[in-house]
């Protein structure tokens, strides 16, 4: 008896580890995929930014476009995850409640020298911090790509780069330190809740390319004397168009990403949760996301029957439910993605008539749509619990109003500051003579449509 | 940390970092040179651009 009690519980044993390595597997492959998923948001702010711009300058808005990608990864790989670590509590650089979090932890855990090294490369004992981080390494791209667009046809391209760099690096990876980890004196502190990241990545990339078009200034021919605005519509709607859905596809990796998956000793339990630790599941994703991609369409078709404004609507409409797609109900999202697609484009005039040139209205559907939905959060989540464990911090919408300012604050003031230096340096705007000639004239060495755009033959009989 | 290279076989047991130069001064060495390359490639680029604009101011 004693023997088959003892194989019985060396089988149990085995089936156990077998499923913790399942799980683990599985954790580990769940973040991995997000991150291709989050690399069609890049593909889709590509060839949004390409058709936005006038044919002389499609080239070189990918080229920026590309650069920022490129130089954001190594960016947030060298301090970017440091700080997300480092500095949750402020810029005290000690540790939260949790305790991971501080100067001492994010030491240990993710600077790319030294022992933490460890932890940023192949580790067969580690089989979440790699996969963890590219996915963060793809938030810190997306801030990049938001702010790409805006400052089209006029920026100079290392200037730009540079931008993307702090913003990448360092601005929305301070505010996720702030207001996404458990740490964060916004979470602890507030009750701040932006699941989806309207505030912490989509405002805070929205109002630093607002801090970087103040210094920019608006591209040649937007503005008459009078103060009126031009419209200067890009070469290919189209493709705009296609780019903007491609967007809305790579948003699923990115709230993907949002979750905790259970089950791991890094989880919140054995489920699913929020990275606040909350219960949700995929399932409440699935429901809300479709939900609000509907509602921001049809309200921004009801008031513009303009395809572009239209896919911009889908994605203003998840982003202004992003903050509570864990625990919306359906209905609700929809209606408040509807609000979303109806006040974009009235809130982009508002925009343009204060004299910014935001080509494709990306502090409008970021910016006042990420905090049009903290906001709104806070009034429709009030009570909820914003984190894991009693006496944790409930929404409200004074934390919801708090965490949005402190959000526009870094965004608007790292952005200013950034391009502000930039512009003294002469590497921010590109000289009036380029921008007239064309940028790709300038210093692309390659032609977007070397034979023109020129109708197609006669179809074949 | 690192490589057996006395055997030139893993360790089925190998739990831990397998990265070239793990457990040196390598890494360290590495990042260095990586930023070095991200800083010298915009200091380049720079000055490209610089070069193009002038032609056409």
């Amino acid at each position: 008896m004693e023997e088959q009690l003892a194989e019985l519980a060396a089988k149990v044993a085995a089936m156990e580890a077998k499923g913790n390595l399942t799980n683990t597997m599985f954790a580990e492959a769940y973040y991995y995929l997000t991150i291709p998923l989050m690399i069609i948001i890049h593909a889709g702010f590509l060839a949004y930014e390409m058709g936005a711009s006038r044919a002389k300058n499609a080239l070189s808005s990918g080229v920026k476009n590309i650069l920022a990608f490129a130089f954001v990864i190594p960016a947030f790989y060298f301090f970017g995850w440091w700080v997300y670590w480092a500095m949750p509590t402020g810029f005290s650089l000690s540790a939260g409640p949790n305790g991971i979090s501080g100067a001492e932890y994010a030491g240990s855990i993710a600077l790319a020298w030294g022992e933490s090294a460890a932890y940023m490369g192949p580790n067969l004992a580690d089989q979440i911090d790699g996969v963890f981080w590219g996915a963060f390494t793809l938030f810190a791209a997306t801030t990049a790509s938001i702010m790409s667009g805006a400052v089209i046809e006029r920026i100079q391209t290392v200037g730009f780069v540079i931008c993307a760099i702090v913003l990448g690096g360092f601005s929305w990876t301070l505010a996720a330190a702030w207001g996404w980890h458990a740490d964060g004196w916004l979470v602890t502190g507030w009750g701040v809740h932006d699941f989806g990241a309207a505030g912490l990545v989509h405002a805070v990339a929205a109002f630093f390319a607002l801090g970087v078009l103040i210094n920019l200034g608006p591209r040649v021919g937007k503005f008459n004397a009078d103060g009126s605005a031009n419209d200067i519509p890009g070469h290919n709607m189209p493709f705009t168009v296609t780019g903007l859905m491609l967007i809305i596809v790579g948003f699923w990796g990115f709230l993907m990403a949002c979750l905790v998956v259970g089950g791991e000793a890094w989880s919140w339990g054995a489920n699913y949760t929020t990275i606040y630790g909350t219960p949700t599941n995929l399932g409440a994703l699935s429901f809300n996301i479709l939900m609000s991609v509907a509602g921001g369409i049809i309200g921004a078709w009801i008031v513009t029957k303009d395809p572009f404004w239209m896919m911009s609507g889908a994605l203003a409409g998840i982003i202004s439910c992003a903050s509570g797609l864990d625990i919306y109900y359906p209905a609700l999202a929809f209606i408040i993605a509807f609000g979303a697609g109806v006040i974009l484009k009235p809130a982009a005039g508002i925009l343009e008539r204060m004299g910014i040139d935001d080509a494709v209205g990306a502090v409008t559907v970021h910016g006042t749509i990420g905090v049009y939905g903290m906001l709104l959060l806070g009034i429709f989540g009030s009570g909820y619990p914003a984190a894991l464990g009693e006496g944790a911090a409930t929404v409200s919408f004074v934390g919801q109003l708090v965490g949005a300012v402190v959000f526009i604050a870094i965004g608007l003031i790292t952005g200013y500051v950034t391009s502000l230096i930039l512009r003294m340096l002469g590497m921010l705007r590109v000289p009036e003579a380029a921008e007239i000639a064309g940028l790709d004239t300038v210093k692309v060495p390659a032609q977007a449509y070397p034979e023109g755009i020129a109708a197609s033959a006669p179809a074949a009989e | 940390m690192g490589f057996p290279f006395d055997t030139a076989m893993w360790d089925p047991s190998t739990q831990e970092a397998i990265f070239m130069g793990a457990g040196t001064a390598a890494p360290g060495v590495y990042a260095l040179i990586g930023i070095v390359i991200c800083i010298a490639a915009l200091v380049i680029g720079q000055a490209a651009e610089a070069a193009k604009y002038k032609k056409h101011k």
